[in-house]
């Protein structure tokens, strides 16, 4: 037994904690920018990139994947090496780690605003800065499990496993949603179409939320917490149930997203049933955490760390609680498409990860520099101006969005539309668009207060690193992988997938008989089969394993993953294609809906009509799965701060789409809507045409080789006679330009040929 | 949605086998974890307080 000292490196963890704050101001900025514009349109300036639907994107991706991923890069390289008592096995890689993923974020801060998008929420960076993604990613995973392997501690802690957890899923998530194939380097189409499609981002959006914002950070928690409390977590035994429940129902999740969206039903129920499960695991994990301070609440009086982690897992719960809520689908019926979901998420964003982040910078800054907190007042300050924010923006968005879903779907009493003009709701909310933009200023005000406080710290002091003295002795090798398969937790779980089975193909007293016999099995086998006293159980072996713990994590995700996406993408039943066979978009629509995507209309504007008579009379149809079968990628989006657009072709003439985009406010009034004029006179490089035929060709777009090759002359006729109606009408707009191509693409929309009188069904959940 | 199911595909029996396995496991580990190892308070008590060893603080250039 040799007794050795580790340095563990710190100097990553400053790095990555300097760079949250940086990012987080920035993205918090922009966030505030694009709040502005809601009620004052004119703040883009007329500029393309700083306008909504384009820094839109900026600002989700920057909160998320800066913000929060260099928050949690800190947080996990520096909790992990105290857990492992190992310092990280690769500076090296910490480092190409750490600028790597810089290196992504500024990529992404130029990309996002010049329109250079895949058009998927949290998901719109294009394929070569996704590749670089996953290399950084790689890079992170080899130097974690790198340190993992040369531990000095026995047992791996619980928040290595939300960790583990959440580096395996995020990585499954984000290949499979960014599959693609490029037309050129700033452009791709996903390999997934229409509902497929939607399911897929969903189930990467929502997992997301789950396995970047929330995994991570309870790991976080179970380990800063502990360490500012200074108390053991709660209950441990509540973690297990807490952590293999939660990465087990999480992933299902995905489809509330899609409620009342052509998704089959069944899906949609299914998303909405571990939606509602989710709620157990989720309160759980906050009481684990909040009842870690019991004995210690006089600290929330005096500690502003304190303060911020319990207001940071309180807010975890609210959001919690309301996320099942929002999932189950008569609550959805009204809260989809609202602020409703604006306000959910900026609970979780703001109140869960802000303050989680805040909490973790305020405790670990002063002892990366080994010296006191600057101001302990001024975090003070910082805690209540962030409070009051983050209720001023949940309060004025929850009312905003269910103001907005009654009067979607009001109605006169001689049954018409109370409010059919889609901007009497906007200039209802309005004033509560200001009032989202005080809470959001006063949080950034708040968060520019920690950014001066810790660097104040810093600059009081000067960098330390922590250590540690181990006793290191030959780690014995307790259970190897294939001794942790075949054992009795995994013969109890095939023993109840046989029982299943048995179930799904039996009659109900068969399967009474088997799940009676099974259970009686099962108990008699853990009495028989006792644990000899002193010996490790299955758990605590698995514990010591990290490569057979990574493996079951992988399982029990992949197993909501396959169970709920293969059914959706390989069964043919699964979308049920109706009516009349669908026609592509000519070359000249292909390219507009290419505008569409790239000016992020699809931060405002849907193109899924539900079934409710209110959405029937204002904007016709419900859609149908097959209506979208050429999308790639789908455009259902998730927000309406503008009407649907899913059946807007040919509601107005196109010269009404021209002042739209011109003007909007001379279409119409109130709107809050940006004006566009840049798209007048930005051409439309018409050489890609072909080559975007040809990919969509290769994912299955029925186009034919003559279509390709005639497509430039095709793309000019089709456009000629846009610019041709606009001139009669004393509008010159050229051909080429991004607009004609945008109006051939909207009057398009809905007008895919209608199915049979047979085919269609009644309308459904009329509300 | 049980109906829609059957109705289908063998393939849309998935989601059904794994919500059911995943709630026998469940039932699983919840039975090993507060009856099975009801004796083993000391050892989640070591694990719960890893968070809480004591470290030093060494210059920067160590």
């Amino acid at each position: 037994m040799e007794q050795r000292t580790i340095v563990y490196d710190d100097d990553i963890v400053r790095k990555f904690t300097f760079a949250a704050i940086f990012w987080g101001i920035i993205g918090m900025a922009v966030g505030v920018l694009a709040a502005v514009q809601l009620p004052f349109w004119q703040a883009n300036f007329n500029i393309p990139w700083l306008t909504f639907s384009r820094i839109r994107p900026l600002h989700t991706n920057a909160v998320i994947f800066a913000f929060v991923g260099n928050m949690m890069f800190a947080g996990i390289y520096y909790s992990l090496q105290r857990l492992t008592k190992q310092r990280l096995a690769s500076r090296l890689l910490s480092n190409i780690h750490f600028w790597g993923w810089q290196a992504i974020i500024v990529s992404a801060a130029i990309t996002l605003p010049l329109g250079l998008t895949q058009g998927k929420e949290y998901a719109e960076l294009e394929w070569p800065i996704d590749l670089a993604v996953v290399v950084v990613w790689v890079v992170f995973a080899v130097n974690f499990f790198w340190t993992l392997a040369k531990r000095n501690e026995k047992n791996i802690y619980v928040a290595i496993w939300f960790y583990i957890a959440s580096i395996v899923t995020v990585a499954v998530l984000y290949i499979v949603n960014n599959l693609v194939i490029p037309v050129g380097l700033t452009k791709s189409y996903s390999i997934f179409a229409g509902v497929q499609d939607a399911l897929v981002q969903w189930w990467y959006g929502h997992n997301a939320v789950a396995f970047f914002l929330t995994t991570p950070i309870l790991g976080i928690m179970y380990y800063f917490l502990p360490k500012a409390a200074e108390r053991p977590v709660y209950s441990y035994r509540l973690s297990v149930i807490h952590f293999w429940a939660l990465v087990f129902i999480y992933i299902w999740a995905g489809p509330h997203h899609l409620l009342y969206t052509s998704l089959p039903d069944w899906a949609q129920s299914l998303g909405m049933l571990f939606s509602v499960m989710l709620w157990a695991p989720s309160w759980g994990g906050m009481l684990n955490g909040l009842l870690t301070l019991r004995g210690a609440w006089d600290k929330l009086r005096t500690d502003p760390v304190i303060k911020f982690f319990i207001a940071a897992v309180t807010f975890y719960g609210m959001s919690t609680f309301e996320g099942p809520l929002l999932s189950i689908k008569s609550v959805s019926a009204l809260g989809h498409y609202t602020d409703w979901i604006i306000g959910h998420v900026h609970g979780g964003g703001l109140g869960w990860n802000g303050f989680m982040a805040a909490g973790m910078f305020y405790w670990l800054v002063p002892r990366l520099y080994g010296t006191q907190l600057y101001s302990k007042k001024l975090a003070d300050v910082h805690f209540w101006i962030g409070t009051v924010g983050i209720l001023i923006y949940m309060v004025a968005m929850w009312v905003s969005g269910i103001s907005q879903g009654l009067m979607w779907r009001a109605f006169t009493p001689e049954g018409t539309l109370l409010y059919p003009n889609f901007v009497e709701t906007l200039l209802a909310i309005r004033p509560l668009y200001i009032a989202r933009l005080v809470g959001g200023t006063l949080y950034l005000a708040g968060f520019g207060l920690l950014a001066w406080n810790l660097w104040k710290t810093a600059r009081s002091g000067k960098p330390v690193n922590g250590s540690v003295t181990v006793l290191v002795e030959e780690r014995k090798a307790t259970a190897t992988t294939w001794q942790l398969i075949a054992s009795k937790p995994i013969a109890y779980i095939l023993a109840m997938a046989v029982l299943v089975a048995v179930f799904g193909i039996s009659n109900v007293f068969v399967a009474t008989a088997t799940v009676v016999f099974i259970l009686v099995l099962v108990i008699i086998g853990l009495f028989v089969l006792r644990r000899e006293p002193g010996k490790p159980g299955w758990h605590s072996l698995l514990e010591g394993n990290s490569f057979a713990f990574t493996l079951f994590v992988l399982i029990a995700i992949l197993v909501g993953g396959i169970a709920e996406l293969i059914p959706t993408i390989f069964v043919e039943k699964a979308v049920p294609k109706i009516g009349a066979g669908q026609v592509p978009y000519t070359p000249l629509e292909l390219v507009g809906r290419d505008v569409y995507v790239s000016n992020g209309c699809y931060t405002c504007h849907s193109q899924q009509i539900r079934p409710f008579r209110s959405e029937k009379l204002r904007y016709g149809d419900p859609s149908r799965a097959e209506e979208s079968m050429f999308d790639h990628p789908f455009q259902w989006g998730s927000k309406r701060t503008g009407p649907d657009l899913a059946r807007v072709g040919g509601k107005y003439p196109n010269l009404w789409h021209y002042t739209h985009m011109i003007d909007p406010r001379a279409t119409s009034p109130g709107s809050n809507m940006p004006a566009y004029p840049w798209l007048e006179v930005r051409k439309v490089p018409l050489h890609q045409v072909p080559k975007k035929m040809q990919v969509m060709q290769k994912l299955g777009v029925p186009y034919s080789d003559e279509e390709i090759a005639q497509s430039q002359q095709a793309y000019e006729q089709q456009a000629k006679e846009i610019t041709a109606d606009l001139a009669q009408n004393g509008v010159e707009l050229a051909w080429d330009s991004e607009l004609t191509a945008l109006i051939a693409y909207l009057q398009k929309l809905g007008r895919q040929p209608a199915p049979s009188s047979s085919d269609s069904g009644p309308l459904a959940g009329a509300q | 949605m049980y109906q829609e199911f059957y109705r289908n595909s063998q393939y849309l029996d998935l989601p059904l086998f794994a919500l059911l396995l995943f709630m026998a496991v469940f039932v699983g580990t919840v039975f090993w974890l507060f009856v099975v190892q009801r004796k083993n308070k000391s050892r989640f008590e070591r694990l719960a307080a890893m968070p809480l060893e004591e470290e030093t603080e060494v210059s920067h250039d160590a």
